[in-house]
């Protein structure tokens, strides 16, 4: 996950803008990989994005990005957002519904200059999976396919950040682990550096090294998701009982004739609910932090159908709860109470055995 | 014989049309996106001729543009002619009265694209013209369209603005309801019945076509 990796300075912001009911005020550093700006809704998300890709215009502030000043009310520079060269997927996605897939992806790479086109649009169709859909209508998209086809229209501006607003809101259980998916490789293979904007924590962490805590329009922590949720005092913007682990399984058994499914994550057979979906297809799996139990030795004589093997990579130690991070070969985050960490004296190294109920492990079809 | 009023009426009112099309999209854009205080006033403004009877409409055309006007007297220098009492002061007229029928029209169509569409064109490096053209013109051209067709119906009814500045000349400014008008106060009731239907069916198609585009295939009902 990349957790407390080195994060270069790529730009800056600090900015103020006064809405009517709330006060945007928020001065941060944007680092290379992946930035998740998380907080409720009404937190001052959307409009911080709105202000660095120009769309809005902040009372007073700057804005730097790759040593160019995009704004700075001293110095009265405002760069319009069409030069701005930052790919922003806005919320809905937001095809333009007159032109065919593959005149939407077109659309921004045709109006950058040759010299600067890193990314082509073929590239990016293979990377998001577009290749069956290029010829269709927006309204013949799924709203996954939709969400994608945004992306690669963002993206094929060759731009110095990508930022995501709400990647996944409105999409079906499935479709998320495949943007998740997709994201990641955008990641590894494009090296773009990103924005997420999110209220699901569970989004924020697979992705995330760096992560931006507002609310109420002002920063209230800043740095890996360690160090936010060890910082404590929280409790109002983070639920940790919404925290999830979701990743890309394949199908193993759907479990029509056995009565119980496997899915594989990487190596691991994990055992889960029946659920509808062809044998070796992909699935998206979900269990919560809050599911997973934490067992020192390896357990016997146990109803639940699953015992992974780890080593805890981290500890995140909040108010509420601690959270730690194991891994089994992907990394799994289990949360558990304070009280168990000081009494099973976990600590970073030592090996633990999770243990999941086949039924606390959500499946759906990745489609 | 009715050959020479029908294609003089629609010279006027296609004329009219297409001298309002640039003035009352480019208005009607910027009364939907540049919110501006005096948005209003403007809004007023264009709309009077609606509410006024277009007679008032002729009056001051017939004063703006008399020989004796700037204007008119303009017209006489470059052309060595007169606008008043022409097809042309007629096409005036038509199209000042249509305009703020158009440009109402448009603005619905142009309120009714989604501004983050245009948004996200502009992020991906579309300039303020090119965001028009590719991406509101594409999505509003319905509304456009209607507007455009509004205007020329309206421009082909035309009456009291026109008799007033172009009055009732055989063959050079006897528009269709002009023709209908003389023959009323002539007394020729058949001839009169004739250019009623005539105005009738023309009325009936371009309501038609109008009806048919608003309820043409639309881009965002078909989503859901």
């Amino acid at each position: 996950m990349g957790r407390d990796s080195q994060n270069n300075v790529i730009g800056g912001f600090s900015l103020e803008k006064q809405y009517k009911s709330f006060k945007l005020s928020i001065e941060a550093d944007l680092k290379s990989g992946v930035t998740a700006i998380f907080g409720n809704s009404g937190s001052g998300k959307t409009s911080l994005l709105n202000c660095i890709s120009g769309l809005m215009s902040p009372d007073r502030g700057y804005i730097r990005l790759n040593g160019e000043e995009l704004f700075n009310s001293k110095s009265k520079i405002n760069v319009k957002p069409e030069n701005r060269r930052i790919g922003y997927v806005l919320q809905d996605s937001l095809i333009f519904p007159h032109l065919s897939v593959i005149d939407n992806i077109n659309y921004g790479y045709k109006l950058v200059p040759r010299e600067n086109r890193k990314i082509e649009p073929d590239d990016l169709i293979q990377i998001m999976g577009l290749t069956e859909v290029l010829d269709r209508r927006p309204t013949e998209l799924s709203g996954g396919e939709a969400r994608r086809v945004a992306i690669a229209r963002a993206l094929a501006i060759s731009p110095n950040i990508l930022m995501l607003d709400e990647p996944m809101q409105g999409l079906d259980f499935g479709v998320r682990g495949s943007i998740i998916r997709y994201l990641t490789r955008i990641q590894n293979e494009l090296n773009m550096h990103m924005i997420l904007v999110s209220h699901s924590i569970s989004e924020v962490l697979v992705l995330a090294q760096n992560i931006i805590l507002l609310n109420k329009g002002e920063k209230v922590a800043e740095g890996s998701m360690r160090e936010i949720l060890s910082s404590g005092g929280l409790t109002s913007v983070i639920d940790l009982s919404q925290l999830e682990n979701v990743f890309e399984s394949i199908v193993k058994d759907n479990g029509q004739t056995s009565g119980l499914g496997i899915v594989m994550l990487n190596d691991l057979e994990i055992e889960v609910p029946v659920f509808h979906a062809k044998i070796g297809s992909k699935a998206t799996a979900s269990i919560r932090a809050s599911d997973i139990i934490i067992a020192k030795y390896p357990p016997e004589g146990l109803s639940a159908r699953n015992v992974l093997k780890g080593i805890i990579t981290d500890i995140a130690d909040s108010v509420q709860s601690a959270v730690i991070y194991v891994d089994v070969g992907t990394i799994l985050i289990a949360e558990i109470t304070r009280r168990s960490l000081r009494e099973l004296d976990l600590k970073i190294g030592s090996e633990v055995h999770l243990i999941i109920k086949a039924n606390s492990v959500g499946v759906a079809e990745l489609n | 014989m009715y050959l020479e009023i029908i294609l003089l009426s629609f010279q006027v009112s296609i004329v009219a049309t297409l001298m309002n099309i640039i003035p009352a999209v480019g208005l009607g854009w910027l009364l939907v996106k540049r919110k501006t205080p005096i948005n209003f006033l403007v809004d007023l403004i264009v709309s009077l001729p609606l509410a006024l009877p277009p007679v008032i409409v002729g009056f001051f055309l017939l004063t703006a543009l008399s020989n004796s006007s700037p204007l008119g007297q303009l017209s006489q220098s470059i052309f060595g002619k007169d606008i008043v009492f022409t097809w042309f002061a007629a096409a005036i007229a038509s199209a000042v009265v249509s305009f703020p029928l158009m440009v109402r029209s448009i603005m619905v169509g142009i309120a009714d694209v989604d501004v983050r569409l245009e948004q996200s064109a502009k992020i991906l490096g579309a300039g303020a013209w090119r965001v028009f053209f590719t991406i509101t013109v594409p999505l509003a051209y319905k509304g456009m369209l209607a507007g455009l067709l509004i205007g020329f119906v309206r421009a082909f009814s035309e009456f009291g603005a026109t008799i007033v500045v172009a009055g009732s000349i055989s063959g050079r400014t006897e528009t269709l309801p002009v023709a209908i008008y003389g023959r009323i106060l002539t007394g020729k009731d058949n001839e009169v019945f004739e250019l009623i239907g005539i105005s009738i069916l023309f009325a009936v198609i371009t309501l038609l076509i109008h009806n048919w585009l608003m309820n043409k295939y639309s881009y965002r009902d078909d989503r859901e």
